[in-house]
């Protein structure tokens, strides 16, 4: 049988094998830049869409071409923020904790942030010519601002190091999650300027012309595909920040030890007894026959 | 402003939104890159 020998190490195999410890990804990078550049192409047709081939509202006119970003937008906070509880509640059972699930939920909240500051920026730009103003204090509105704030204080809490993080992070992320359902169902529970829901209404009927429903759809697939795309590159950077932080701790623990040990020597070196616990230690022969 | 203008405004601060923060991602990451040493440890999974 012949017997394979060794070869020539290939090159660039070492790179791509440390590259491929300290980046622990979601998607292999092929699948990664694929999903990124179907996501920036899908944007492109979604500006086409929302802005030449959907027809204007009968109502308000060219304004609700916004309606093809803000929806979409607030659709992603909630899956973002969906993604977030499900890590949390896996990260809190015992069989499924993992790292990962709490890399996952920090990754998902950052982008639900993100989704909701846009969706709070792109309603006030809706609301002006549409409702004559920029901010009104009503359910829909103070609802996802408080979710807002809610996700940035949890992302505060991330940034607190302990040796419960994680776990405390993960209670919160289920906390802050009771909101959602409240943010979607503000505009049936109470009455606000708002508009009800037009696709998820409570009959199921989606009260909105094809061409627009399309377009909509289509935004909310544009949005996922940067969703997927940012929560895999934002879950990167937190594996390799945990690395880091893991290394700079092991090297403050090494360098402590160090001068602790050389200061060790030095009082040995001036006084024989205030240096004998250590020479003990280390079974100096001398010691030992002194005892 | 005309109801074009509020779209248009939308619109490109949607895209500059989301452009900044892969931008801001991107940089991050890069960041991280360099500061990874030559053996790195690899971050518990």
């Amino acid at each position: 049988m012949r017997r394979s020998e060794p070869g020539p190490e290939r090159p660039g195999a070492k790179c791509r094998e440390r590259e491929g410890m300290n980046r622990p990804e979601l998607l292999s990078r092929r699948f990664a830049a694929m999903i990124g550049w179907l996501a920036f192409a899908s944007l492109a047709t979604l500006a086409i869409l929302g802005l030449w081939v959907a027809p204007p509202d009968a109502v308000q006119g060219d304004a609700q071409r916004l309606m093809y970003v803000h929806v979409p937008a607030a659709w992603l906070a909630y899956l973002a923020f969906g993604v977030t509880a499900l890590a949390s509640a896996l990260y809190l059972w015992p069989r499924t904790r993992s790292t990962v699930w709490d890399r996952v939920a920090g990754a998902s909240a950052e982008l639900g942030v993100v989704f909701t500051g846009l969706t709070l920026v792109l309603g006030s730009l809706w609301g002006r010519p549409v409702w004559g103003t920029w901010w009104e204090w009503e359910a829909r509105l103070v609802s996802t601002a408080v979710l807002f704030f809610l996700y940035v204080g949890y992302l505060a809490l991330r940034r607190i190091p302990g040796p419960a993080r994680a776990k405390r992070c993960a209670i919160a992320a289920l906390v802050a999650f009771v909101d959602v359902p409240i943010v979607h169902f503000s505009v049936e529970w109470w009455r606000t300027l708002h508009q009800e829901a037009t696709v998820f209404n409570p009959d199921l009927d989606p009260e909105i012309h094809g061409t627009m429903a399309f377009t909509l759809f289509f935004g909310v697939f544009a949005f996922t595909l940067v969703y997927v795309y940012l929560l895999n590159r934002r879950y990167m950077l937190e594996a390799m920040d945990e690395g880091r932080e893991e290394r700079e701790l092991e090297q403050a623990i090494a360098e402590r030890t160090r001068a602790a040990e050389l200061v060790d020597v030095a009082a040995t070196a001036a006084s024989p007894t205030v240096g004998a616990g250590a020479r003990a230690r280390e079974g100096d022969p001398g010691m030992r026959s002194a005892r | 402003m005309t109801d074009a203008g509020f779209v248009i405004a939308g619109w490109a601060l949607t895209g500059g939104a989301l452009g900044a923060y892969t931008i801001h991602l991107a940089v991050r990451l890069r960041r991280a890159r360099r500061s990874l040493p030559e053996s790195g440890a690899a971050p518990s999974r």
